[in-house]
């Protein structure tokens, strides 16, 4: 360059100058947005650490919660079902105590009478009964020759003059008292109750499950 | 001679204004690290939102879910009950007949 022409000496100084400049305010620039992307990635590591805990704690309540909500709607399902049984065990009481009033009911107290006195092996038995059946015309001598016939047993029946407070069925006893066979209504009730609670959910629920 | 001192001085002005240039980009960049070097995050306040917003998610989600399960249980109970409509005159019948097997039809 010739000292001649200081215009063009000055036109370099400043041109240098200002690439200068630029490259510091570039830098610094550069830097600072390095500075503040590290500062946002700590902090953005820092936060979904958190949340994260957070979040599994948060899920494993919901967990509890969703599960726990399960657990009762299937109490509420089986105890639907368990009333819907209980319906039909009080139809079929409602039905036994119109079997009671019915005409076939003799024959069906003598069916009961007899398979009680099987059961307890026959010989000289006592019948309770409750007051209304203790009217009805039981052949008693019948069913003790069924009984003779079905034990081996001489067998004697003959009715109490103590009565029952039952919807109907009978007591048979030994005369010795030694044994005793409870054949009322209720107690088939109860003896079968099991039975016909899982009968009842066969037929009524067929094909249905939780 | 006068021409070369001229063009002296105009040459130690342009170097001046170089200096200015660059003592004022380096002043530039100092305003830029300190801008930077403030720059924070809200660690805390940033977390306490995601939390707020993940415990709102969470709690949509379980919303859902138990209306599912709701749902579920409503339809069950009323297929229940609608089999067990049903079934239940047989069901009597078949009963019945387990309690007195000598009844009509048992």
């Amino acid at each position: 360059m010739s000292t001649s022409d200081p215009s063009r000496i000055v036109e370099k100084i400043l041109n240098d100058a200002r690439s200068e400049a630029e490259r510091i305010v570039s830098h610094a620039k550069a830097e600072a947005e390095a500075r503040r992307m590290e500062v946002r990635k700590r902090a953005d590591t820092e936060v979904e650490a958190a949340v994260t805990k957070f979040r599994r704690v948060k899920e494993e309540e919901a967990r509890r919660v969703v599960v726990e909500a399960k657990v009762k709607a299937k109490e509420r399902w089986l105890k639907e079902r368990e009333e819907l049984i209980n319906q039909a065990m009080e139809k079929v009481k409602e039905k036994l105590a119109e079997v009671t009033k019915s005409s076939s009911y003799v024959k069906i107290l003598e069916s009961l009478i007899e398979e009680a006195a099987v059961a307890i092996g026959g010989g000289d038995l006592i019948v309770e009964v409750n007051e209304r059946d203790s009217k009805l015309n039981l052949d008693l001598e019948g069913i003790a020759k069924a009984v003779s016939s079905k034990t081996g047993v001489n067998t004697k029946i003959e009715l109490s003059k103590a009565r029952l407070r039952c919807m109907g069925g009978a007591v048979v006893s030994s005369k010795d008292g030694r044994f005793s066979y409870d054949n009322t209504l209720e107690s088939r009730l109860e003896r079968l109750s099991s039975t016909m609670r899982l009968t009842a959910a066969r037929i009524l629920f067929e094909g249905l499950s939780y | 001679m006068t021409s070369f001192i001229e063009g002296i001085k105009t040459v130690l002005k342009a170097e001046e204004e170089a200096r200015r240039i660059i003592e004022e980009a380096k002043r530039q960049a100092e305003a830029i690290r300190k801008e930077a070097e403030a720059f924070k995050v809200d660690v805390s306040k940033e977390i306490e939102e995601a939390k707020e917003r993940v415990a709102r998610e969470v709690e949509e989600k379980v919303k859902s879910e138990i209306k599912t399960v709701e749902e579920d249980l409503e339809a069950k109970v009323l297929k229940l009950r609608s089999s067990a409509s049903k079934n239940m005159g047989r069901a009597v019948e078949e009963l019945l007949k387990l309690v007195l097997p000598w009844a009509e039809g048992g």
